[in-house]
């Protein structure tokens, strides 16, 4: 019994003290996946790394592109497709200078070509 | 036979020396306890897991808050639409009945905010008094109880013993149990918070796409088909997006008011009831062979 209180001591203060990666590393880390292919893991790492900085530009740029390479497999109508756009008009709005913007609704641009629309600018 | 005596009196001697270290010990721990210099030091250690408990729970407060006046303007609408009696056509309509079932709904939904914003005004109360009075009275307490004796055959030492443990349990075990369930609920938070902003961005999306539809089908066959398919789209997406927001809603909820003080007060009083069953503590602290030596009998054969 002593074993098992000295395990929920430990437990307890390992889930106090978590460690959290910088958006740097989730993004090397997708980037490492898309390069070998592997754009649902990739999709998947992006995620988390949004749970903890939603409102970064090069996580919710990186997010719409493993969402965009996920999703050009399917229908152009599949909701990867969407969802890229949605990070990327994001980005676009948190981008921090205007050059950064551009790059996003360009990435936008893209997605809407993918998906057979003319650009609603 | 005097050497065995001689031994005996060195022994007792021992006995009574390592007796005083433990009674040192506990005087010296009641005195920085009660003097608030071992509460100063264990809140600078700690100071990392209160902060984060009171962050938590003054956020959920600051929540339920906004929650309890978006439910009062509501009540006040519906109120309104309650009172009005019209007869159009000379047939009488109360608006009353058709939305008494939602004042109901909202009236029960209210009644919950509200226990809820005080179960977490009296968590916060509990961790303000867990701080002022564990280490301090608790702990201080239970160290001079046991200074004057802290046998657990005594009186005085089961209750010292048990003070002790109550105050360290309260102090640690309690605030890290909350603390990692805060963290769960802020993991979740977080997850809800970015799958229903993409639900609605995606839904937006698909938004931008009916007119254009629409323009470029206009209203041929193909293109109201389209502009059909657009629409059906939008609504399963906007059905989506509704249900991850209720359902995020609800497990928040189960997690902050039911899972959270739970999960502290479970562990504590896990930790709490183990400890105190442990409590087995010998006589005197003597190694065995001077327990054994002091219990032999003059005439030899030794007690049991």
């Amino acid at each position: 019994m002593r074993r098992a209180l000295l395990f929920i001591a430990f437990v307890l203060f390992a889930a106090s003290c978590s460690m959290e990666k910088s958006p740097g590393a989730y993004i090397t880390e997708a980037g490492a996946l898309m390069q070998e292919s592997r754009y649902h893991e990739a999709a998947e790492v992006m995620r988390e790394a949004m749970y903890h900085f939603p409102e970064d530009y090069e996580v919710c740029l990186m997010m719409g592109r493993a969402a965009k390479e996920e999703a050009k497999k399917f229908i152009p109508g599949n909701r990867g497709l969407y969802l890229a756009r949605h990070y990327f008009r994001r980005a676009a709005s948190l981008a921090p200078d205007a050059k950064r913007a551009e790059e996003a609704e360009h990435e936008y641009d893209e997605v809407l070509a993918l998906q057979g629309r003319p650009r609603l600018k | 036979m005097s050497d065995a005596i001689m031994e005996k009196t060195a022994l007792a001697m021992r006995a009574r020396r390592r007796d005083m270290a433990v009674r040192a010990a506990f005087l010296l721990l009641a005195l920085l306890c009660l003097t608030g210099y071992a509460g100063t030091a264990a809140d600078m250690a700690m100071s990392p897991v209160h902060e984060g408990n009171e962050d938590y729970l003054k956020r959920s407060l600051k929540h339920a808050g906004a929650w309890m006046a978006g439910l009062l303007a509501l009540r006040a609408g519906v109120s309104v639409v309650e009172s009005l009696s019209l007869e159009p056509m000379g047939v009488g309509f109360e608006a009353g009945r058709v939305v008494e079932p939602v004042n109901d709904t909202l009236s029960d939904i209210m009644d919950l905010m509200t226990m809820n914003a005080l179960l977490i005004v009296f968590q916060l109360a509990v961790l303000d008094t867990i701080k002022a009075i564990s280490l301090k009275y608790l702990l201080g307490t239970g160290a001079l109880l046991c200074v004057i004796s802290y046998s657990r055959l005594s009186n005085t030492g089961r209750l010292g013993l048990m003070l002790m443990v109550l105050g360290l349990v309260l102090y640690i075990v309690y605030p890290l149990a909350l603390n990692m369930a805060s963290g769960v609920f802020e993991e979740h938070q977080a997850r809800s918070s970015v799958e229903f902003s993409e639900s609605v961005g995606v839904l937006t999306e698909r938004a931008r796409d009916v007119y254009p539809n629409l323009m470029e089908g206009g209203l041929s066959a193909a293109g109201l088909r389209d502009t059909a398919g657009a629409f059906s789209r939008m609504l399963s997406e906007g059905t989506r997006a509704l249900w991850e927001g209720l359902w995020g809603l609800m497990t928040s909820f189960a997690i902050m008011f039911v899972l959270a003080p739970l999960m502290s007060v479970g562990v504590s009083y896990l930790c709490l009831r183990q400890a105190m069953a442990r409590l087995d503590m010998p006589l005197l602290i003597m190694d065995r062979k001077a327990q054994s030596l002091l219990s032999a009998r003059p005439g030899g054969g030794a007690d049991a």
